[in-house]
């Protein structure tokens, strides 16, 4: 999990990031489709609107991150948690996009590399090590909502009272 | 408070093929819903189930364990084959003593299991900071410039870390006598550091206790101007100040030093003979620009071995909203690393200012702005434990009327 110090770290870099934000997905979309050029077609030709969702979603994730754990009886609407959310975004991702596991990888390639341009030297130690684990923790879960989201489950042979 | 089964619907099922274990409780961490995970063997069989909340375990049953045990007995199942997790719909808790954060409890199942598998994945969770020992730190609080609002900061977080358990001294070694200003009338003619350099006075017998129980200080106490001019080597000998930190560090969990304003002669001494350091940033581009001075002066000792590890840099007076400026986030973060800014900063308050020139702590403060300065400065003190490596205090009744 995501300790405060990631979550402080991702947030302040956030900040440098959300002037250039435009730059930063058009980065990213680059590179990744310089390293896998057979996933343009996944996309629509006109990017503009794919962009916007792209860092429309980056900058929910960043928000969603805002809390220390001491908050964490906090009540939180399901409609806006994150790990619900992105739950169902891996299972969207499977079943109207095909998107597959091996996906995964090139995508975070590219969020780290674009991420470094943005940021530069400040991209580095904690800061960088956060977003890392930020993201493997996101593609884990979108992997699970891909893969494992449940509508029934039989009933186990014992639950504790 | 014995839990109930409220009711739950289903999110996952699965196999630990495509998913391992903690992985799975990690992910949870993301929100802040109410998740079991039930594990399974393969006949689907209940082996146990983990409740989850924002990172925090609340409750962990299997067979007969419960608690902790449960939890690490359940990680370490070898007949755990599948998984299933719901998320709870009706109200649930509130659980006041949750079983513990996830992080630590996964680190703690793996150093009982001793094996890898068991181990939270390495690269994903930072390594622990070593266990330290109760006593020993030393940090340096500095400021390049004057004005910053060093001796305010010191005297605060001394105060909150003292708050939070552990036991403090906060030393003033500034012969104009900042964190005197906290002390009442008879204090202020109490001898001090500088005494005791001088030798007109024991160290031991020039620490003060406060309302704190956990917070003592050692002020400046008396240095002329002509015993300045006489001992020059001894004040700028980070010898000499080493021998009075050894025997400070003794005393306490940590010792929280209030230096003068900027990074030579005693300050650097200080530093030299001190083992964190912790710089205090006013938040306007020209009092940024003093941040080179800082690394410089840290860089200077580390060439002669002496360098004290900077724990971070408070930003102090930033603009209203508290949100650390983008001009500091660069600054910092183009010479060093955005690491180093610790959170939260200390907005620009009318308050600050008026508390500061009585001497008064922020926590005992009732801002204009209704801003929180206890809380304020508990966040920036757990933040500061956790650079130089304080063990969390054990919790114990704290009385500010002694």
């Amino acid at each position: 999990m995501l300790s405060d110090e990631h979550k402080q770290a991702i947030g302040r870099s956030w900040r440098l990031v959300a002037p250039i934000l435009d730059t930063a997905v058009e980065l990213f979309y680059r590179r990744l489709f310089e390293l896998r050029p057979d996933l343009r077609e996944m996309f629509p030709s006109d990017m503009a609107g794919q962009r916007a969702k792209l860092g429309a979603t980056l900058g929910f994730v960043v928000k969603s991150l805002d809390w220390p754990l001491e908050e964490w009886s906090t009540a939180q609407d399901p409609e806006s948690d994150l790990f619900l959310v992105v739950l169902a975004l891996g299972r969207r991702h499977r079943n109207l996009y095909h998107v597959d596991d091996e996906h995964y990888g090139p995508v975070g390639e590219a969020l780290m590399w674009a991420l470094d341009q943005g940021l530069g030297q400040v991209f580095q130690g904690t800061t960088r090590e956060a977003w890392a684990k930020a993201y493997g923790l996101l593609s884990t879960t979108m992997k699970l909502g891909a893969s494992a989201m449940d509508v029934e489950v039989p009933p186990s042979t014992e639950r504790p009272s | 408070m014995t839990p109930s089964s409220p009711a739950r619907k289903p999110l996952l099922k699965g196999d630990f093929a495509i998913v391992a274990f903690p992985e799975l409780l990690q992910v949870t961490a993301l929100g802040r819903q109410y998740i079991a995970v039930e594990v399974l063997d393969g006949a689907r069989a209940l082996l146990g189930e983990v409740w989850l909340k924002g990172g925090m375990v609340v409750r962990a049953v299997a067979g007969a364990l419960t608690g902790r045990a449960a939890f690490s007995a359940l990680l370490q199942e070898p007949r755990a084959a599948s998984f299933a997790a719901f998320q709870f719909v009706d109200q649930v808790g509130p659980y006041p003593d949750p079983i513990g954060p996830l992080d630590g409890l996964l680190l703690e199942a793996a150093v009982e299991s001793d094996t890898a598998r068991s181990a939270p994945a390495a690269p994903e969770t930072p390594a622990p900071r070593p266990a330290a020992p109760a006593r020993g730190r030393v940090l340096c609080v500095v400021s390049p410039k004057g004005g910053a609002g060093k001796t305010t900061i010191s005297l605060n977080l001394a105060l909150a870390l003292a708050q939070r358990g552990h036991l403090v001294l906060l030393v003033d070694v500034d012969p104009q006598g900042g964190i005197g200003a906290s002390l009442s009338a008879h204090a202020r003619r109490s001898p001090g550091i500088y005494d005791a350099l001088m030798g007109r006075a024991h160290l031991k017998d020039c620490v003060l206790p406060t309302r704190v129980a956990k917070l003592r200080i050692l002020p400046a106490g008396l240095l002329e101007p002509q015993e300045a001019l006489q001992h020059i080597p001894q004040l700028m000998s980070a010898d000499v100040w080493a021998k009075y930190t050894e025997w400070l560090a003794l005393q306490a969990d940590v010792v929280v030093v209030d230096t003068p304003a900027g990074t030579m002669g005693v300050t650097a001494a200080v530093l030299g003979a001190s083992t964190h350091a912790l710089g205090v940033l006013q938040a306007d581009a020209l009092a940024l620009r003093s941040f080179p001075m800082l690394r410089a002066a840290l860089d200077d000792l580390a060439t002669r071995g002496r360098a004290p590890e900077l724990a971070g840099i408070v930003m102090n007076r930033v603009p209203d909203g508290g949100a650390l400026p983008l001009a500091a986030l660069r600054e910092i973060g183009s010479a060093h690393s955005l690491d180093l800014l610790l959170e939260p900063g200390v907005p620009d308050d009318h308050g600050f200012a008026a508390a500061a020139l009585e001497g008064q702590p922020m926590s005992l403060y009732v801002a204009p702005s209704g801003r929180d300065y206890g809380r304020l400065f508990d966040q920036l003190a757990a933040a500061v434990a956790g650079r130089v490596g304080l063990v969390p205090a054990e919790p114990g009744k704290l009385s500010l009327v002694g």
